[in-house]
């Protein structure tokens, strides 16, 4: 065996994954899981007794399902963009993580949607938009978008999958249970690594990964025009979907450092995720959070200085501390500058900082969708003169709250299922000789 | 003759009802009855009744009442027939047009409305006297300034045909939920009286408009109302919406066809690489065949 | 004196029939009776359903034919365009349109469609009471952004929604500015027996969204709705643009005109969704504003002081 070989055997052994699930593995699992259970039974209680359970009322409609939908299509971005653009770049360092971006993609575009079903009075009814569709509506278009995201994403996952399902299949030492392997074959379609073969695989991740980019676009661009269409202030802004495509390669790069920062530690990767590609990928979130900032300071600055009395009376709510002012200091400033100054200031950088920059920006990426979604409803153009206090301010409730976790908890099951099926780190890719040395790599 | 009558009813009415209040000791409520008399423009005669009753000072309705109509003369009496109060406590009684009904002396009907009174309200009664009255309407146009003409006419004790002078008559346009007055007259001593029908009225499709006479609320007569259509209207042009819209069922055509080019952009894109991924399965099996 | 006079029961059914037709097909025998008047609701009436099945119908929500297709529905009644115009000056919130319509729709309390706002359109400018139903707009946003076509905007102007094909999105809530939109959080308690229809909205569906729809079953008996009858003060006028005539039950106006000489406005006209409702300003008025808050409960009043928060703390 050459070096390549023993290369790949051994790192075919740490991901293959075949031992029994550890104990904290055990543990982690069946808290998920009750989290999920519990969950359930909140979602059980709204089918029968109606949104009535939710904090939702006339004016403020939409909540944190909402919130959290953003939030979740936000975060695949990680896939979408890093993955996509680094590939087509080819650049060198992408290689160890661009297999956990592209799960954390699928994941999340497969559990946003279920925020959208729980937002719709009627989940029964939700065929009607297939029968009757109108594709006049931003709702219909965000739904083909989704199907075709989720459809694109997949395929980007699975092939990029399929050397390693060759290298598993083909391997002899280790001892696969033959119904995997018989998975595993079936999945690796009779890849053997002939020169037409790896042209034809190499030419399939190249359109997909130039596909997936302009569609990413497309579907955050649709998500913000749900809003961005109606006469709301705080909504009917031109630069609503570029400001959410933004935010959410910003929330999704924050995550991709989370995620590689738990693995590393977890499953003592630190020869293949380095110090390096943390830098890297912080010096992407130094820029992403700087176009933010320049996108947020726009929008304010503008709606600010234009002083009209419907769009004053939004942004007063955000800046005032008895409202949401205190929220909206941390969300703008805080969210945005210390993710900044932990990754571009040197001597701060480390792996610890730019992670914790990285939970610092997801926590107030969440809290600046609820700011987008909740004052402009809570601001109608006729002044909302109902005395019900809980039509006049939005307060979620546990059952909102508790779908909320059940779906994170989702989001890691979810994680920790793909794991034990597929490598974590592309094994095929890892083991390869680099084709050339890039430029970037060299200079860092 | 008509004044004795309902000097007549009015003193039994009291009478009654004096009499009920000393004789019941357990207080039985009377109730009022209101009645009118219309006729309508196909010659149907209506009485509209309303039964109510004051209950702690505040008049209340009274549903699901049996009411009986009963139209009588000097000699003959006939009941017409029974009605019930809806939800409001309001009823009302259609006599066909062929149908004679008894009439006295002065050529007038009289109908009374009779109601038997349950466990807790009373008896009561109401009768109306009405002459028959007539309405013809004539419509011209002269100069292009259209008139409407009014005559109205009873019938006196030999039962001919006579005009009615000096009697308020309403003239009215019809629309979907109400009349619109377009003039308020009196008859002259011919029992004419005539009004202008506004040059900018709409019509419907054909500047078709229904013009309605009344004479309302009249003492004598009741209310007489009679209608004819005219193609006086201005027409009434409406287009059908555009079938394809923003706020249609059916999509703008552009918006259609971008639609279709972005969706087949990405989906074949997708189909592509399903193609090549069947492609590598083939190329595969090949080689280990080989 | 012969009696031509057939027996008593084919009087009664001639009587009722009679009534019944003059009912639903005349308007104008309708208003000789009294010119404020609606078939009760409670009021039963047998009909046969366009399928043949015989049906009891509340009086109110019948149509002459039986419950129409949901094409019918769809369509409207084409050359006509409804239009309302609600007179400030005469609005002292008494709120019988808000419990009129209430009762008709079997709504929830809190969940009323016409909504009585005290608006003050300036610092220095008095306060005055605004009911406000849908606006039944030209434009309608709330009837664009529907994904599935529930909401839809009819040939004669009025906008409606299907209850039965509403997937509770609450897009259209988003979309629509003016707060007419209200949602059914829960299953309605009231259970009114009638068949439902878009034209009757009754009943209301859990999950589904509700607004007013300007009555439309009862076009057909050229019956007015029930804020315009119940208000006792005449406030709002009803009636068909293209007839150019509206009225409030007891006087009859031409629209051009009232419109002209009254100088009727539609409220935001700049936001371009072409409201169908006109409202006349607020000039020599009937009441002073103050008189609204006399049959309020107490936390309604408090509701009512608490205006535009914000804007009085920044000074603008």
């Amino acid at each position: 065996m050459n070096q390549q070989e023993i290369a790949q055997q051994k790192l075919v052994e740490i991901f293959a994954h075949f031992g029994k699930p550890s104990k904290f593995s055990k543990g982690l699992f069946v808290f998920l899981i009750l989290i999920i259970l519990f969950a359930f039974y909140a979602f059980i209680l709204q089918i029968t007794r109606g949104q009535i359970v939710t904090g939702m009322r006339d004016y403020v409609i939409w909540g944190i399902y909402e919130v959290n939908f953003i939030f979740f299509i936000g975060i695949s971005y990680a896939g979408a963009m890093i993955s996509g653009i680094l590939h087509l770049l080819h650049v060198e360092w992408r290689k160890p993580i661009i297999r956990i971006a592209e799960m954390i993609t699928v994941i999340s575009v497969l559990i946003g949607p279920i925020y959208v079903l729980l937002s719709m009075g009627r989940m029964d009814r939700f065929l009607h938009i297939l029968e009757y569709g109108r594709i006049q509506s931003p709702i219909v278009w965000d739904v083909i978008a989704i199907i075709t995201y989720l459809a694109c994403s997949i395929l980007f996952l699975y092939l990029a999958l399929i050397r390693d399902y060759a290298l598993l299949r083909d391997n002899q030492e280790l001892k696969i249970p033959s119904f995997r392997k018989k998975i595993y074959r079936k999945l690796a379609v009779n890849y053997h690594e002939t020169p037409l073969q790896k042209k034809l695989l190499n030419r399939g991740l190249s359109v997909m990964s130039a596909i997936i980019i302009p569609l990413a676009v497309i579907v955050h661009s649709v998500l913000a025009w749900i809003f961005g269409m109606t006469i709301r202030p705080g909504w009917h802004s031109t630069i609503f979907a570029p400001y959410f495509v933004i935010a959410a390669v910003f929330s999704g790069t924050a995550v991709l450092i989370i995620a590689m920062w738990v693995f590393r530690k977890y499953y003592h990767l630190e020869e293949y995720i380095t110090e390096k590609h943390f830098k890297y990928i912080g010096l992407i979130l130094l820029v992403l959070a700087g176009l933010y900032g320049y996108f947020t300071f726009s929008e304010y600055l503008t709606v600010w200085y234009g002083s009209e009395t419907w769009e004053l009376e939004v942004i007063y709510k955000l800046f005032d501390f008895s409202d949401y002012g205190a929220w909206f200091y941390l969300a703008a400033f805080v969210g945005v500058l210390v993710p900044m100054l932990f990754t571009g200031i040197p001597f701060l950088r480390n792996i610890n900082t730019i992670t914790i920059g990285s939970v610092v920006a997801v926590i107030c990426m969440w809290i600046k969708r609820y700011l987008i979604i909740v004052p402009t409803l809570e601001t109608p153009l006729l002044p909302n003169q109902d005395y019900r206090p809980e039509y006049v301010h939005y307060h979620a409730t546990w059952v909102e709250w508790s779908l909320t976790a059940g779906g994170v908890a989702l989001f890691l099951l979810f994680f920790m299922l793909f794991i034990r099926f597929m490598p974590i780190i592309p094994v095929a890719d890892i083991s390869e000789v680099p084709e050339k040395k890039d430029f970037i790599s060299e200079k860092l | 003759m008509i004044l004795k009558k309902i000097f007549q009813i009015i003193l039994v009415l009291s009478v009654c009802s004096g009499f009920n209040r000393i004789a019941r000791a357990d207080e039985l409520i009377t109730p009022r009855i209101t009645a009118s008399y219309f006729k309508l423009s196909n010659g149907t005669k209506r009485i509209t009744v309303a039964l109510s009753a004051k209950e702690n000072d505040k008049r209340v309705n009274i549903p699901n009442a049996e009411l009986q109509i009963i139209t009588q003369n000097e000699t003959v009496r006939t009941v017409l027939g029974s009605i019930v109060t809806n939800q409001e406590g309001k009823a009302s009684f259609d006599i066909e047009p062929g149908i004679t009904l008894p009439r006295d002396p002065d050529g007038n009907y009289t109908f009374t409305v009779l109601f038997g009174g349950n466990t807790k309200l009373d008896k009561a009664s109401q009768s109306i006297h009405v002459t028959d009255a007539f309405l013809e309407i004539s419509l011209n146009e002269q100069d292009t300034i259209k008139t409407i003409t009014a005559r109205v006419f009873k019938r006196n004790e030999k039962g001919e045909k006579v005009v009615v002078p000096d009697v308020p008559v309403e003239f009215n346009v019809k629309r979907l939920f109400c009349l619109y007055t377009i003039g308020n007259e009196k008859t002259d001593s011919s029992g004419m009286c005539s009004t202008e029908f506004p040059s900018n009225m709409p019509g419907d499709k054909y500047g078709k408009v229904t013009i309605v006479v009344r004479m309302p609320d009249n003492e004598t007569f009741g209310t007489v109302e009679e209608n004819k259509d005219i193609n006086w209207g201005k027409l009434l042009v409406y287009q059908t919406k555009p079938i394809r819209g923003l706020g249609d069922t059916d999509a703008p055509l552009w918006m259609v066809y971008a639609l279709l080019v972005l969706l087949s952009g990405v989906w074949l894109h997708v189909v592509y690489i399903i193609i090549l991924v069947i492609r590598i399965n083939i190329i595969g099996k090949k080689v280990i065949k080989s | 004196m012969k009696n031509n006079l057939p027996s008593r029961r084919k009087f009664l059914k001639l009587g009722i029939a009679a009534g019944a037709t003059a009912l639903i097909g005349g308007g104008s025998v309708l208003s000789a009776i009294s010119k404020v008047n609606k078939p009760a609701s409670g009021d039963k009436v047998k009909m046969l359903s366009i399928d043949g099945k015989l049906m009891e119908v509340d009086r109110g929500h019948a149509l002459c034919c039986g419950v129409p297709t949901s094409q019918e529905v769809r369509k409207g009644i084409p050359g006509r365009h409804f239009v309302m115009v609600i007179d400030l000056s005469k609005c002292r919130n008494a709120r019988k349109c808000v419990s009129a319509c209430s009762k008709m729709h079997f709504l929830e309390p809190g969940q009323e469609w016409i909504k009585v706002f005290l608006m003050q359109d300036s610092e220095d400018t008095t306060p005055y009471w605004f009911p406000k139903p849908c606006f039944h707009c030209d434009a309608p946003a709330c009837v664009n952004v529907c994904p599935v076509g529930a909401t839809f905007k009819r040939e004669d102007g009025v906008v409606l929604i299907d209850n039965e094909r509403c997937i509770g999105c609450k897009f259209c809530m988003a979309a629509c500015p003016y707060s007419s939109r209200v949602f059914n959080w829960k299953k309605p308690e009231l259970k009114p027996e009638s068949n439902y229809s878009p034209e009757s909205s009754v009943p209301q569906k859990i999950g589904t969204v509700g607004k007013c729809d300007f009555c439309p079953d009862l076009f057909a008996s050229g019956t007015l709705p029930d804020c315009v009858t119940a208000c006792p003060n005449g406030v709002y006028y009803f009636g068909d643009k293209n007839e150019d005539v509206v009225t409030n039950g007891v006087e009859s106006l031409r629209f051009s005109e009232l419109v002209k000489n009254k100088a009727a406005y539609r409220y935001m006209e700049e936001l371009g969704t072409r409201p169908s409702v006109y409202y006349l300003p607020p000039v020599d008025r009937s009441f002073p504003y103050e008189r609204g808050f006399e049959e309020l409960p107490e936390e309604m009043k408090k509701a009512y002081k608490v205006k535009r928060a914000h804007l009085k703390k920044f000074k603008i």
